[in-house]
């Protein structure tokens, strides 16, 4: 009877199994059927908060009858079609665009998306000289105190109208506009006080005193050019329909997911762009981007820890870029407020930063040893390199007894990210071989940031990217008035230097005083410089043309496709 | 994390005596995971006491020569991407771990016995309130509550602690509640309440006896769960952070060099793995010791 | 039972405000300001816009405006913007959902179905091998943190055998085929765990079953074993089973949580802990509401089919 029983007992239960299973399957094939795409493209405007819908687990699609998003990252597109020109690209990274309007921008990487859609009045080159780009050419008058621009003839928005004088005036004008609230107000004005149309190609700026970064500064944000008309039609939309003057035009961008660009046929360069298409795809996680590179959905990742290279070692089709970058990497503290106010502590500290050790362990052997802020561009001064403060556990042992507080309990912060953590602990071992009693405190990595800002952490690690001109960051960290001078740094003399630095349109004669301000900088020792770390990129092997610029940004509009 | 399944109820009349178990050697061999659950957690408490004390390098010491190597003479179990030496950080884990796991314990026992009793025990609104909010904090998933307390807290020992505390006080609540609830309604606790006890006298000298062995099962599982908790935070980034060494700090830091360096990973892997495992064994070994109907299940043909 | 029925929605109401402003207070009381850190470092930004920021986060006013505010608007569907990206956390979750739920099906699926036979095996043949490997397994399955076995499982198939990939999504719906590759390590992961300790469950349920007195007389009866089965042991073994589904569903999330951060999937759980380490208030606020009525509501439909299945439960509820 047991006998009979198991038998049945089998048969029945492989019935229950599989039709359990069935269930299972038949619910899951009916519950996450809503795919909803919210697409902001041309047609609805996107309601910035969504149509009244009920907490319940299933929602049903929206009711505009919007193409499918493409679902977050993975999903295959037809590898580049082989042309000599032509094909479309996939770019791979982790997007927090906010909008695409240049004149609120704030995030690095929304510039990815604007130099394309967009052309600047200049362009930087790799050690960030100033170029042509919409401005063709340009005179420096009236004692440094007007920039007049000549522009490139014929261009046009892509909606058709005319990119002339006017519309740069119109530009400039509107970031100047107190009502109209751009962030990049402050990097204007001042000294930026007048933009009169002088012809239809030509554009003359005033300002009340030579400043030679505004030149810089029209070659990144305030310096694109976007369609007047257009921006007064679509007003407060224009963020997420923008229309400029670059090679590429705007095709579509569904938030969190990923942005479309096409070529734009009339653009005034002409033989350019090479691609047809880009997509750039928000892809938050590094592994799903090497997983990408690797199996040629996407062309092109940048921000490629040096971790990560060797997993890209044996990649098939895969090849990978360094840039020896500008951005610096360093340890800081407050100059003004115990215990770091005083200065034998800190040049104890100084001394012994074991900046070979964190290249070596931290950075995977990539990178130059970094003494001073500066590590590119036109005012980089190789000899200040072997200046500064070296590893040296004797000079910093005597720098600690001067200080008095050999032996003392001190705390250093540093954010939760793997690439900190380590550095941290690095740094920690040597600073124990110098007779310094340091603990190390993690904060959160959201909040590491903002606690510096807020005066709350005396004693961390800090990195800044290097900006197009050399005023751009020391007037930030070491002027007085820096708004990111979070250590207090006060230097009437290192003022006086910066300001009078900004003022000259040579580069040789500003260099030079760059350097004695990075001396200053340097001897202060509330920064101690470390490295400056190359960053890779990983492309196809058929992805031509790529250049690294030095602000980070890839310029994919030069791009091509083999 | 799984729940406990409720463990049926040992009645014994009043002042019977209890026999825990038999300590006569070969009956424990009948219980094999409890042997080896023992023996297991054994080794574990003194690798964990007297490991750092003996092993070549500090669980901090890092020789950058040496990172990210594998098993060697100098180095038996590795290094990881700083150079510090995976036994040594390995064995300072197990401190770590059994303090988390016995602060969790702890915390769980400490309260969730109490609340238990009293809402078995009385009726009111209040004791019926206290359960539904437990029911409300084992609805919640209990990795996320854990990681939101300790992060809200600021991570760090104590907070992990408390947060795991927290978190496995309920299922502690809820299994001593039943108990006390099928306790309460026998004839001598009725009779205890009929000659006027005290609820309190009734909750210590009638019903704790008796749910005693429900709570050594518990708390070993406890244990174990605090164990894998403690790991999974640190794992996520929650946890207990550097340079302290812990298991899922280990496991965090190893990750992203998962194809070069897997020993970095293995090491702090199987030292979880063991650890919850032998609690868990001994958790279960204690309830087939104690609980003769799962015992016989066992061993009997169907009928 | 409709009084019953009125009770529990109340309570789910109240249970939702209670921990919805808890979550808020924590966050938001102990987290402090989050407008920093959602411009970043590399934001070049003036006090002027850092105040104007603040002003349209309502972040100026006092903490119980802001709540109030929030749950004025939750009410209507809208959970604000995530602070970390430019999206509405209505639409993040909705893109992220299916993610999760595929995950969490396919791996109760798997669970299921792996468990179910095994366990009623085990219980037809108690104290032999199979018996005893099952309670071995389900043991370690049980101990076997799933993060340590997602990491394993990526090491021997995706580094070392390179069969599938270690990280990454696609849905089901637009690519079967490669959905499947994706994911069959992260599901196995996730079931793993309840497999073991669903056979074991399914295992004593069957047991209890099978000595009851009323198989026994169906049997003597003379029914045909499939007919006792259906009628009377499946009915009964199922009622538990279910209870321990809807039980473990919470823990489900937790384990997809886990689950999702090692193979990197798009999911609801990512996303939370995301939130949570990077202090995304309303992203945290609108997951942990819908996870709350998700798991409530799942209790209640649970207690529903237990009282369908079991008339005892619907007489003694009245």
């Amino acid at each position: 009877m047991a006998h009979r029983l198991n038998r049945l007992t089998r048969r029945q239960f492989t019935v229950m199994a599989l039709g359990t299973a069935t269930a299972a399957l038949l619910s899951e094939a009916c519950g996450p059927a809503a795919q909803p795409a919210p697409t902001p493209s041309g047609a609805g405007a996107p309601a910035p908060t969504a149509p009244p819908k009920a907490a319940a687990p299933t929602v049903p699609p929206p009711a505009a009858a919007a193409p499918t998003a493409a679902k977050v990252a993975v999903t295959a597109t037809a590898p580049a079609v082989t042309k000599p020109s032509g094909g479309s690209l996939v770019y791979a990274r982790n997007m927090d665009t906010k909008t695409l309007d240049p004149h609120f921008s704030t995030q690095l990487s929304e510039r990815y998306a604007l130099y394309l859609i967009y052309n600047t009045l200049v362009a930087y080159d790799n050690d960030f000289n100033i170029g042509p780009d919409l401005a063709a050419s340009w005179d420096i008058g009236d004692g440094g105190k007007s920039i007049t621009f000549h522009l490139q003839p014929g261009v046009k928005f892509h909606d058709g109208t005319d990119c002339d004088a006017a519309a740069v005036k119109w530009n400039l004008e509107r970031i100047l506009d107190p009502s109209v609230k751009s962030p990049l107000l402050g990097q204007l004005q001042p000294p930026l006080e007048k933009v009169d149309v002088v012809d239809k190609t030509t554009v003359k700026l005033q300002t009340s005193i030579p400043w030679r970064p505004l030149l810089a500064g029209l070659g990144e944000r305030p310096g694109f050019i976007v369609s007047p008309t257009a921006a007064q039609k679509s007003g407060q939309d224009f963020g997420r329909t923008p229309v400029g003057s670059g090679p590429f035009k705007f095709v579509e961008w569904v938030p969190d997911s990923h942005i479309t660009v096409e070529r734009f046929a009339d653009y005034w360069d002409k033989g350019k762009p090479r691609l047809d298409r880009i997509d750039i795809r928000h892809v938050p996680d590094t592994q799903v981007q090497l997983g990408m590179i690797r199996t040629g959905e996407a062309h092109l990742i940048d921000s490629v820890a040096a971790s990560a290279l060797l997993t890209l070692q044996g990649a098939q089709g895969v090849t990978t870029e360094e840039l020896k970058s500008g951005r610096f990497w360093g340890t800081q503290s407050h100059s003004d407020i115990p215990p770091f106010d005083n200065v034998d502590l800190r040049k104890a500290v100084a001394y012994v930063t074991d900046r070979e050790a964190v290249r070596r362990v931290a950075f995977q052997e990539t990178g130059r040893l970094a003494t001073h802020p500066l590590g590119g561009g036109w005012a980089f001064n190789a000899q200040l390199d072997s200046e500064g403060y070296t590893l040296d556990l004797d000079k910093a042992k005597e720098a600690l007894a001067r200080s008095g507080y050999a032996g003392q309990p001190l705390t250093f912060t540093n954010s939760n990210d793997r690439l900190t953590q380590n550095i941290a602990q690095i740094l920690q071992t040597t600073y124990t071989k110098a007779g310094l009693n340091v603990s190390l405190e993690s904060v959160p990595a959201a909040d590491s940031f903002t606690r510096v800002k807020e005066g709350k952490t005396n004693w961390t690690t800090t990195n800044w990217a290097p900006r197009a001109d050399p005023d751009g960051l020391l007037r930030i960290l070491w002027h007085s008035t820096g708004f990111q001078n979070t250590t207090k740094f006060s230097d009437p003399e290192v003022d006086r230097l910066l300001d009078q630095a900004a003022g000259l349109f040579d580069n040789k004669q500003a260099a030079a005083i760059y350097t004695e301000v990075e001396r200053k900088v340097v001897q202060e020792a509330s920064y101690a410089f470390m490295i400056w770390p190359s960053e890779f990129a990983a492309r196809r092997t058929n992805v031509q043309g790529f250049v690294y610029y030095p602000d980070l940004i890839l310029r994919l509009r030069d791009l091509s496709l083999a | 994390m799984a729940s406990a399944v409720g463990v049926p109820v040992v009645a014994a009349p009043l002042g019977a005596q209890r026999t825990i178990v038999s300590t006569s050697r070969p009956r424990i061999l009948a219980y094999p995971q409890l042997l080896i659950g023992g023996v297991a957690f054994a080794l574990l408490f003194v690798g964990a006491a007297l490991g750092p004390l003996v092993v070549r390098y500090g669980p901090t010491d890092a020789d950058f020569s040496a990172a990210l190597s594998g098993p060697s003479a100098s180095h038996v179990f590795g290094t990881d991407q700083l150079g510090r030496d995976s036994l040594s950080r390995a064995l300072s884990g197990a401190r770590l771990s059994l303090l988390v796991a016995a602060g969790t314990v702890i915390l769980s026992v400490g309260g969730g016995v109490p609340l238990g009793l009293l809402s078995g025990l009385r009726r009111g609104w209040v004791e019926s309130l206290v359960m539904r909010v437990i029911d409300g904090v084992m609805a919640f998933p209990g990795l996320i509550l854990a990681m939101a307390i300790a992060f809200v807290l600021g991570p760090s020992l104590p907070t992990v602690i408390v947060a795991l505390g927290v978190v496995r006080l309920a299922p502690f609540a809820r299994v001593v509640r039943s108990q006390a609830l099928s306790l309460g309604a026998c004839d001598y606790v009725e009779s205890a309440r009929a000659v006027g006890a005290s609820s309190a006298r009734i909750a210590l000298a009638h019903v704790l006896p008796n749910i005693l062995s429900t709570i050594l099962v518990q708390a070993s599982l406890t244990a174990g769960a605090a164990i894998f908790a403690e790991a999974s935070l640190s794992f996520l980034g929650a946890g207990v952070p550097p340079p302290t060494p812990t298991w899922g700090g280990m496991l965090h830091d190893a990750y992203p060099y998962l194809e070069i360096n897997p020993w970095q990973t293995f090491v702090p892997g199987a030292c979880i793995f063991l650890a919850v495992l032998s609690c868990n064994f001994i958790g279960e070994g204690i309830r087939d010791v104690l609980d003769p109907r799962e015992r016989t299940r066992r061993g009997a043909r169907g009928s | 039972m409709a009084a019953y029925i009125v009770a529990r929605l109340v309570q789910l109401f109240a249970l939702l405000v209670i921990i919805s402003l808890l979550t808020f207070v924590l966050m938001r009381g102990l987290l402090g300001d989050p407008v920093l850190m959602i411009l970043g470092p590399d934001a070049s930004v003036d006090q002027a816009t850092v105040q104007r920021l603040r002003h349209d986060l309502l972040l100026d006013e006092p903490l119980h405006i802001q709540y109030m505010e929030w749950l004025r608007r939750a009410a209507v569907g809208d959970f604000g913007r995530s602070l970390r990206s430019p999206i509405t956390v209505h639409d993040a979750l909705l893109s992220r959902l299916p993610v999760t739920l595929e995950l969490s099906i396919e791996a109760l699926a798997v669970a299921l179905v792996l468990a179910i036979p095994i366990g009623i095996q085990a219980a037809l043949r108690p104290g032999s091998r199979l018996d005893v490997a099952l309670s071995g397994l389900s043991v370690t399955t049980l101990s076997l943190p799933n993060f340590l076995l997602g990491i394993l499982l990526i090491f021997v198939f995706a580094i070392r055998l390179r069969w599938l990939p270690s990280a990454g999504y696609v849905s089901l719906v637009s690519d079967p085929e490669q959905h499947l590759r994706f994911m069959v390590l992260p599901v196995l992961t996730l079931a793993a765990a309840y497999t073991g300790n669903f056979a074991r469950f399914a295992r004593s349920l069957m047991m209890d079953v099978l000595a009851q007195d009323y198989v026994r007389t169906a049997r003597a009866k003379g029914l045909p074993g499939s007919v006792v089965l259906r009628r009377h042991a499946a009915r009964n073994a199922l009622i538990p089973l279910v209870t321990l589904v809807g039980v473990e569903l919470a823990g489900l999330f937790g384990g997809a949580v886990v689950t999702e951060t090692v193979f990197s999937l798009p999911g609801v759980g990512l996303l939370l802990t995301d939130s949570i380490l990077g202090k995304d208030l309303p992203t945290v606020q609108a997951i942990v509401l819908f996870l709350t009525v998700a798991v409530v509501l799942t209790s209640f439909v649970v207690d529903l089919v237990y009282g369908v299945l079991d008339p005892r439960v619907r007489v003694a509820h009245g």
